[in-house]
C-alpha cells in the first residue's frame, strides 16, 4: 500500500534530526515519498478518508503513555502530504492532530499547526446562498414547460439527430472483438 | 482592496468535495423564448475573488444585481470573510421573472461598487421555432 511509504527510515531520520516544525514542513514538502502519497490520495479521492482512516487506526494503538509514539514521523509525513488537499477528510485529519497536546506526540501536532496555517493560504473557500424569487402569479405549468426548451446558444449541430453517449470502454472492446 | 478574478452565470455548477474543483454547466449567453412574462429558470452566478494583503478579517459584501426587462432590479446580498487568499461566491437563484424580451443583466457589486456584468439577451422565438422534444428511440 502506497501509504505505508510514510513509514520510511528516511522520514523518520529526517523528523528526528530536524530541530524545528517549520524546517520539518519544508523538508517533508519536497520529499518524493510525501508526494507521491499526495499524489494517490489526490487521483483517489474517493477512497481518501478510508485510507488515512485505516492508516492512522493501525498505527494510533501503538500509543502507549509515557513513551515516545513510534509513528510520529510518518503522522508528520501524512500532515504534510494532506497540506494541500482540499478532501474533507485531511480537514478532519489535520484539525484533530492539531488539536492534541500530549507529551507522546510532541512535535507532529505543531506540524498539523503549520499545515493548518498553509492549507488556509493556499485553498479556495466557498460561500453559497440561495435565494427564491416569488413566481409570477400566472406562471402556469405549460408555461414552464414551454421556457424548459427554450433554446440558449442555438446552433445547426443543436438541429442534427442527437448521437448516443455512454459508451464505454467494455462497449469499444466488445465491438472490436 | 479584494479584486475580482472572474464572473459567470450558468444554468448549474458543481464544486467537487474532494477536489475543490468548480464545475460549470451551461453558462447563460442567450434566452429565447415563446410566452412572456416567465420566471427564469434557476441559474447560479459564480465570482472567484482574490484578497489583498489588508483584506483579512474585513467582513465584505458581495451583491449580485440582477436587471430584468420590464422588471424592478433585485439584489441578493451575501456577507463573507476571506479565511484564505481565494475565495469563491455563489449565488443560486431561482424564478427571477422576465416580463419582455430585452437585455437580461447580471452585475456583481463588492462593497456597493459595480466590478463587472454577464449580459444575456432575451428574445421572443415562434413556438414553430422551438425544438421538438427529443423522441425516445424506443
Amino acid at each position: 500500500m502506497i501509504m505505508n511509504l510514510l513509514d520510511s527510515d528516511d522520514i523518520a531520520q529526517v523528523v528526528l534530526t530536524v530541530a524545528t516544525p517549520n524546517a520539518l514542513c519544508n523538508i517533508l514538502r519536497n520529499h518524493k515519498d510525501v508526494e507521491a502519497v499526495r499524489r494517490y490520495l489526490f487521483d483517489n479521492a474517493d477512497d481518501a478518508r478510508q485510507l488515512i482512516e485505516e492508516y492512522v487506526r493501525e498505527r494510533i494503538i501503538d500509543l502507549n503513555p509515557r513513551t515516545h509514539f513510534q509513528h510520529e514521523a510518518a503522522f508528520c509525513a501524512l500532515a504534510v502530504a494532506l497540506e494541500t488537499l482540499p478532501m474533507p477528510a485531511s480537514e478532519n485529519f489535520l484539525s484533530e492532530l492539531a488539536a492534541l497536546k500530549i507529551a507522546e506526540m510532541p512535535i507532529s501536532p505543531r506540524v498539523a499547526r503549520l499545515c493548518i496555517e498553509r492549507r488556509k493560504k493556499l485553498l479556495i473557500f466557498n460561500t453559497i446562498s440561495q435565494f427564491n424569487v416569488r413566481p409570477i402569479p400566472n406562471n402556469d405549468v405549460s408555461l414552464h414547460r414551454r421556457t424548459s426548451r427554450v433554446l440558449s446558444g442555438l446552433t445547426d449541430l443543436d438541429r442534427r439527430p442527437r448521437l448516443q453517449t455512454g459508451i464505454t470502454y467494455q462497449d469499444t472492446l466488445q465491438d472490436a472483438a | 482592496m479584494a479584486h475580482m478574478e472572474f464572473f459567470i452565470v450558468s444554468e448549474e455548477v458543481s464544486v467537487d468535495q474532494q477536489t475543490n474543483r468548480l464545475s460549470l454547466f451551461n453558462v447563460i449567453e442567450q434566452i429565447m423564448a415563446a410566452d412572456f412574462p416567465f420566471s427564469l429558470l434557476p441559474c447560479v452566478a459564480v465570482s472567484l475573488w482574490v484578497a489583498e494583503q489588508d483584506d483579512y478579517k474585513i467582513d465584505f459584501q458581495c451583491t449580485l444585481r440582477i436587471i430584468s426587462p420590464g422588471s424592478e432590479n433585485r439584489e441578493f446580498p451575501i456577507n463573507f470573510k476571506f479565511l484564505s487568499r481565494r475565495h469563491r461566491v455563489i449565488h443560486r437563484i431561482h424564478g427571477v421573472p422576465i416580463n419582455e424580451p430585452g437585455l437580461l443583466r447580471f452585475e456583481i457589486l463588492l462593497n456597493g461598487q459595480y466590478q463587472a456584468c454577464h449580459e444575456v439577451d432575451v428574445g421572443r422565438i415562434d413556438p414553430a421555432n422551438l425544438i421538438p422534444p427529443v423522441q425516445d428511440p424506443n
